[in-house]
């Protein structure tokens, strides 16, 4: 039964790990690419480490790995919102050229004008 | 193809790419990156040719990687800084027999 | 099985690919990838303490000391970043190479194995040594001055940065908490928890995988992060107090040799007694000193004045 779960839980954390490389790959632009890998990586890792508390024997370790998910989801937001900064600056500094793919979109919608 | 065979397989691949990476590639930087490669290639080998399936590893050569990565880091750093500080002093001649491949 | 031949194939095309890309970019962002994965092989082998120094060292701090050098590349001579092409002549050699690997592979594979270990006689005797983890018991206490002369390489690979660098001009941090304030957020509250895991990690290398380089990689991590986002000004190398610490490892450590040589007769055999104590205490000043000297190899190659600047593809 447990076995189970844990197998389903892995499965669910490898599906969302997929969707989100698969994302990386087809997605237009960086502001949609971004968003894929922040959200389905984060919950492709809460699923692996959902799972892996289950087969932990103890709680120290599964203290350890809800320790670990918390250090990468505060890592992965804020890399996105480097890494989304560092498209719009560069989208600012290419006006008109088709660099980063962020053109394509509404520029308001991105606001240009909040830094 | 058992386990003993499958990593030092990978090790002499490695060795090998980052032979021919470093001998065939002009670039300063791929030069240094083809250098660390081979250096994984050989720790691969160290740890994985002296172990039989099922048991676990010798700590001598453990203590010989953990060693050699640490002193590949310091070799690296070093070559980086030459590197970078050849491209600011060569002037284009120089600078073209490194870059163009 | 199947994973390990997976995870070798893996690691051998992120190698393949790194290599042979014409995009600098690429390449230093496969590294870190090729340095990961191969962190996974050493577990898979049962090597986690060379797991730990793969991760913190050669993916971790190697990937940002490429990263920094193509930056600055980036200023000082941007024709160094444009794409490198492979010229057709070039194709012999990795055939060369290919056979070369090959008769090597043949010889490693063919040759007699290991005639006889050395794990059941070093398992044997770390119930006697300093630390209970086998391979700090290897590197601090049966081979200890092979760490010793390690750490001298440190040093000296950090005097020649120095030397490389003399009169460079002042860097900026590449960014400032004002203007990366989710950034800076981020840097409060995780630069403690690596200091502690440092700790942690430091002291636990005397009973499970661990120990001073993967902590000092780990301490050298939260540096070079404060330094990116302006917490912490990069001191001059000239500074007594940089200085001070960059050889505190060494000096500690040649000591500790020096006493031991006078008061067990023998270069590093410690006290029955207390050898724990000696290698903790070693162990820790190594950690501070092993982070100053990275960190240093950081800033040494230092980030471009303009914060958070697009790399273009």
């Amino acid at each position: 039964m447990m076995d189970l779960l844990v197998l389903l839980l892995l499965a669910c954390g490898g599906f969302f790990f997929l969707a989100g490389t698969v994302g990386l790959l087809r997605f237009p632009d960086v502001l949609t690419r971004i968003h894929t890998l922040t959200k389905a990586d984060n919950l492709g890792l809460g699923f692996t480490v959902l799972a892996l508390a289950l087969l932990a024997d103890s709680w120290i370790v599964r203290a350890k790995l809800v320790l670990i998910w918390l250090l990468v989801i505060g890592a992965t937001a804020t890399t996105g919102h480097l890494i989304a900064r560092a498209g719009l600056e560069a989208r600012d500094g290419l006006e008109g050229r088709d660099e980063t793919g962020l053109e394509a979109r509404d520029g308001a919608r991105l606001g240009a004008g909040d830094h | 193809m058992s386990d003993d065979v499958v990593f030092p397989l990978l090790g002499v691949f490695l060795f090998g790419v980052g032979f021919a990476a470093f001998v065939g590639r002009r670039h300063l930087l791929w030069k240094i990156i083809a250098v660390n490669v081979m250096a994984s290639g050989v720790s691969v080998l160290l740890l994985t040719l002296p172990r039989r399936a099922g048991e676990g590893v010798d700590p001598v050569p453990q203590a010989m990687v953990l060693t050699g990565i640490v002193v590949m880091v310091a070799a690296t750093a070093l070559a980086l800084a030459l590197a970078v500080r050849l491209a600011g002093l060569s002037p284009g001649d120089g600078r073209h027999r490194h870059t163009r491949e | 099985m199947a994973f390990d031949v997976a995870l070798c194939v893996l690691v051998a095309g992120l190698a393949l690919r790194l290599l042979t890309t014409r995009d600098l970019f690429e390449a230093v962002i496969l590294f870190v990838s090729f340095g990961l994965a191969l962190a996974l092989v050493w577990v898979r082998i049962g090597a986690v303490d060379v797991a730990l120094a793969e991760v913190a060292l050669g993916a971790g701090v190697t990937g940002a000391l490429l990263v920094n050098a193509r930056r600055r590349l980036e200023q000082k001579a941007p024709e160094w970043l444009e794409a490198a092409h492979y010229r057709p002549a070039a194709a012999v050699l990795p055939a060369l190479c290919g056979a070369f690997a090959g008769v090597a592979g043949l010889v490693a594979l063919t040759a007699p194995r290991a005639v006889q270990p050395l794990a059941p006689r070093i398992l044997e005797r770390v119930p006697d040594a300093a630390a209970t983890n086998p391979v700090t018991a290897v590197l601090l206490d049966f081979r200890a001055y092979d760490t010793l002369l390690e750490i001298g390489v440190l040093v000296a690979g950090i005097t020649a940065v120095w030397a490389l660098e003399r009169g460079r001009p002042a860097v900026p941090p590449a960014a400032t908490a004002e203007d990366e304030p989710v950034l800076a957020e981020l840097v409060r509250w995780i630069v403690p928890l690596t200091v502690m895991t440092a700790i942690y990690l430091t002291w636990l290398g005397a009973y499970e995988p661990g120990g001073a380089f993967q902590a000092g990689a780990l301490l050298a991590g939260a540096g070079v992060l404060m330094l990116a986002s302006g917490f912490l000004r990069p001191y001059a190398p000239h500074s007594p107090v940089l200085r001070t610490v960059v050889a505190a490892g060494l000096f500690v450590f040649a000591a500790a040799a020096l006493a031991t040589v006078f008061a067990e007769g023998a270069l590093l055999r410690y006290p029955a007694a207390g050898g724990y104590v000696w290698v903790l205490a070693i162990e820790a000043v190594l950690t501070v000193s092993i982070a100053a000297i990275l960190a240093e190899f950081f800033v040494d190659v230092p980030s471009a004045p303009q914060q958070a600047s697009g790399e273009q593809r």
